[in-house]
């Protein structure tokens, strides 16, 4: 008996002992056996071609420093950095030598720490369990490149987003000069401002950590300066009321081959007028550009676009009544699905433009469209961004709508009239374009003079016109680059969303003809959307929308038709859930039932 | 070799003549349909929606069951194998055969191993023409997706078939064997709240890291392979060594 419990014991150690050789082996085989080959078509979890080109360009040694606390307590930490560190050393090996690593551990070394303190990679509390109790770990996990004699700083290396990172460091270590970007339209300078509607200071901070951000003054173009020739390219925020003497400036920028990206909105808001859905504070406003649009062969609406497929849900705020039915101090947000705010899908932009080619959505709020024109000869005109088929234009003001039945009210009107149509909501232009200034160049605005509005005299100046190749974006749109509105009022208005600020990205890169950017930033995965049977069965019922009908009678019989149509639609559903299932099982025990029988017929 | 063959074509008649194989795969395919369609994966940090809720067209919900339902399956179909012959008195029989241990073991897994990944593939195979139908399907996530599953099919049968030949009880065979393959599945788990270097461990013993990030979304990884072949091997040696024990004594 003794001896029998002696072998089990021995027995179970060995057992114990093969586990743990065999799970020594496999992380032996993935550390040394690194052969990875993603099948998908996503290449979710490959290097992408775009990186494998950027580290390509290397000409000289990449040296990176990994500041990485060495010895991590929490087991999730530990994963994390391990993920790191491979998919470093997987850079490493696809850049040919040309790439070195080294790590040190600020958490050992005091001169480590301080250095990287001194490149703002700062330690970061991670939660850890010993003996029962939970404590709290100091961990580093950023990195510094150097090439030639330029620094980039990773303070943090994310395993999700390591790729593109990595990716956009080593393309601005490899230009010889950071890009310029010209900053126009609204005032870059709002450093002590409060946060509220209509600001745009997240996004000149992501700008600020790629390229230099140089403000150009709308009223210095006005008063007849011209955008600096040295700029790669030029954002133009939310342009209103621009005096022709700044849209020449602009317009010449463009016929010297200049790169653009202009952002519209033809409304002067309130902050909080527009916000609290109230209309007040609210004003049309020109942007002052409509003739250079028109000449560049993308006239831009003042109407906004009402995409009755594609609402997107926002929060308005209803205020309780009291016991008169007068609004009370209380309120609460409710969420609104809301056409004038549409959340585009992937299937809304233009997959044959590099920079929408993998797009996956954006929302715009009051976005403008462009009206359908043909460009002057040498100009390229691309819509990269439509609204959907049932879309309208809407007059600004009058027609907002801040409650769920205004909406459906005007949807219903909209769809009643049957004229519906798809909406370019940004337009890409490239080529040599050309100039409405043909007969001469807008005298500058003086202040002390002139009146905005008036005729404007012309100059002698020289009017240049099509000297060289230039690319614009147009986009009907501002707000979905704007910041957030602060608290709990965020959700009440759309703004610099993660898609939309990729989106935003992919149209910088294009524009600096950074395409391995794009390339790069484009891992998502792909949207698979499955067939909608109650959308097909409504459509073909011709009932998809909200109800057009105008009597109680007609609202019986849609909802009759309604009905019909959704239980087809489950029938449909159920068909196809159900014939895998079934075929399988009937194979099986077709198959099963036969070789039964033929075993017993032989026997 | 050829003889592994012969005990293979054994165990599927045997297999096939009873009513059981057909209730499991019965059972098998309508709950990992049943699942897909329906419930989703809500199990761990990133629940995954089902079939109409998620609205995409991809297979990854059901891959993510397999780790757990196949440690339910598995040791259904191999508590059998050795326990049965056991319980039957049929075993010293068999072990009189001129057949050595190791082709016993090899014949009884490949059988087991078969059984198993048909039903996998009945299930994988049609739903997936189905959400091809319905959407744009990723099918080399489904081809890798499969190819892990083989992997997965083939370490669980070869553990399960090690707890068969410890009992002469079919119930207890599989009690064990889904405690085992169980612990196995939660081992991802407990990576969160295990100390560091205890972690990587975990990770690298667990068959859902081995299968759930790679595999089954299309990614081809060596160091899988060599765990997923590593269990195998290492549970069929098990199973021939207390094959031989048995045999000397």
């Amino acid at each position: 008996m003794e001896a029998r419990r002696k072998q089990r014991w021995k027995a179970a150690y060995a057992t114990l002992l093969a586990l743990g050789l065999l799970v020594q082996s496999v992380r032996l085989a993935q550390r040394h056996l690194g052969q990875r080959h993603d099948f998908s078509e996503d290449q979710l979890f490959a290097i992408s071609p775009g990186t494998q080109a950027i580290l390509g360009r290397l000409e000289d040694r990449l040296q990176v420093k990994a500041f990485v606390t060495a010895d991590v307590r929490s087991g999730e930490m530990a994963l994390i950095k391990a993920r790191v560190e491979a998919q470093l050393k997987e850079l490493q090996r696809l850049s040919q030598g040309r790439m070195g690593i080294t790590f040190q551990d600020p958490s050992v070394l005091s001169a480590a720490a301080s250095e990287a303190q001194s490149f703002g990679i700062d330690p970061l509390p991670v939660s850890t369990t010993k003996g029962g109790e939970q404590n709290l770990q100091l961990v580093s996990l950023g990195a510094v490149l150097r090439y030639r004699s330029r620094t980039e700083v990773l303070p943090w290396l994310n395993p999700w987003s390591l790729e593109v990172d990595f990716a956009s460091a080593v393309q601005r270590l490899l230009q010889d000069e950071k890009l310029r970007l010209g900053w126009c339209g609204v005032p870059l300078a709002q450093e002590q401002a409060p946060i509220e509607y209509g600001q745009f200071l997240g996004l000149r901070e992501r700008l600020k950590r790629r390229m230099d951000v140089v403000e150009v003054p709308v009223a210095a173009l006005e008063a007849g300066s011209s955008i600096p020739e040295d700029l790669d390219l030029l954002l133009v925020l939310r342009p209103q009321d621009w005096h022709p003497r700044a849209v020449f400036a602009l317009d010449q920028f463009v016929q010297r081959g200049g790169r653009v990206l202009i952002a519209f909105d033809l409304v002067a808001s309130s902050p909080w007028g527009t916000a609290l859905h109230a209309t007040q504070g609210s004003e049309q406003k020109p942007s002052g550009l409509e003739a250079l649009l028109r000449a560049w062969g993308a006239p831009l609406e003042v109407a906004h676009v009402w995409d009755t497929e594609r609402p997107g849900i926002r929060r308005v705020i209803v205020q309780d009544l009291d016991e008169n039915g007068q609004p009370t101090q209380q309120g609460r947000l409710d969420p609104v699905p809301d056409p004038a705010c549409p959340m585009l899908p992937a299937a809304a932009f233009e997959r044959t433009f590099p920079a929408t080619a993998r797009s996956e959505g954006v929302q715009f709020f009051w976005a403008h469209g462009f009206r359908a024109a043909t460009p002057p000869p040498g100009v390229t005109r691309l819509d990269v961004v439509h609204s959907s088929p049932a879309s309208y234009w809407i007059d600004l003001i009058e027609q907002t709508k801040g409650s769920v039945n205004q909406i459906e009210g005007q949807t219903r009107a909209f769809l009643a009239s049957g004229k519906g149509q798809s909406i370019p909501l940004a337009v890409v232009l490239s080529g040599r374009f050309a100039t409405p200034f043909q007969k001469g160049a807008p005298a500058p605005f003086d202040a002390t003079r002139d009146e905005r509005g008036g005729k404007v005299a012309t100059t002698e100046e020289t009017v240049i016109e099509g000297q060289a190749d230039a690319q614009v974006v147009l986009v009907g749109d501002s707000d979905w680059l704007r910041d957030p509105l602060p608290g709990d009022y965020a959700p009440i208005l759309p703004s610099a969303s993660a898609p939309n600020l990729a989106l935003f990205d992919n149209w910088i890169d294009w524009l600096s003809q950074e395409e391995d950017l794009i390339a790069v930033r484009s891992k998502e995965p792909r949207d698979r959307p499955l067939r909608n049977f109650q959308e097909e069965e409504r459509r073909a019922e011709g009932l998809y929308g909200p109800d057009t009908s105008r009597t109680s009678a007609e609202m019986r019989a849609r909802l009759e038709r309604l009905d019909q149509a959704d239980r087809r639609a489950a029938r449909k559903r159920w068909l196809v859930m159900l014939w895998p299932v079934l075929s399988a099982l009937a194979l099986v025990f077709l198959a099963g039932g036969f070789w039964n029988w033929k075993e017993r017929s032989s026997a | 070799m050829r003889r592994a063959w012969l005990v293979l074509a054994r165990e599927w008649r045997d297999s096939f003549a009873s009513p059981l194989a057909y209730v499991l795969i019965a059972v098998f395919v309508l709950v990992q349909a049943g699942l897909f369609y329906f419930i989703g994966y809500p199990i761990g940090p990133v629940p995954m929606p089902g079939l109409w809720d998620g609205g995409q067209a991809s297979l990854l919900t059901l891959f993510t069951w397999l780790p757990l339902s196949l440690a339910l399956v598995v040791p259904a179909v191999t508590m059998g194998l050795w326990a049965e012959e056991r319980r039957a008195g049929t075993e010293e029989l068999m072990l009189t055969y001129p057949l050595q241990s190791w082709e016993w073991v090899l014949g009884k897994f490949l059988a087991a191993w078969s059984v198993v990944f048909f039903a996998v593939v009945l299930v994988t195979l049609p739903l997936a023409w189905t959400v091809a139908g319905l959407g744009p399907l990723d099918w080399s996530t489904v081809g890798l997706g499969l190819l892990g599953s083989a992997g997965l099919v083939a370490a669980y049968t070869a553990l399960a078939m090690c707890a068969s030949a410890l009992t002469s009880e079919q119930l207890v065979a599989f009690l064990i064997a889904s405690l085992v393959l169980g612990s196995l599945w939660l081992l991802r788990m407990l990576v969160g709240y295990a100390p560091a270097g205890l972690a990587g461990w975990l990770e690298a013993a667990s068959p859902q890291a081995h299968f759930l990030d790679t595999a089954a979304r299309g990614v081809w990884v060596t160091a899988d392979a060599v765990y997923f072949l590593g269990l195998a091997v290492m549970g069929l040696f098990w199973n021939t060594v207390i094959l031989e024990r048995r045999r000397l004594q």
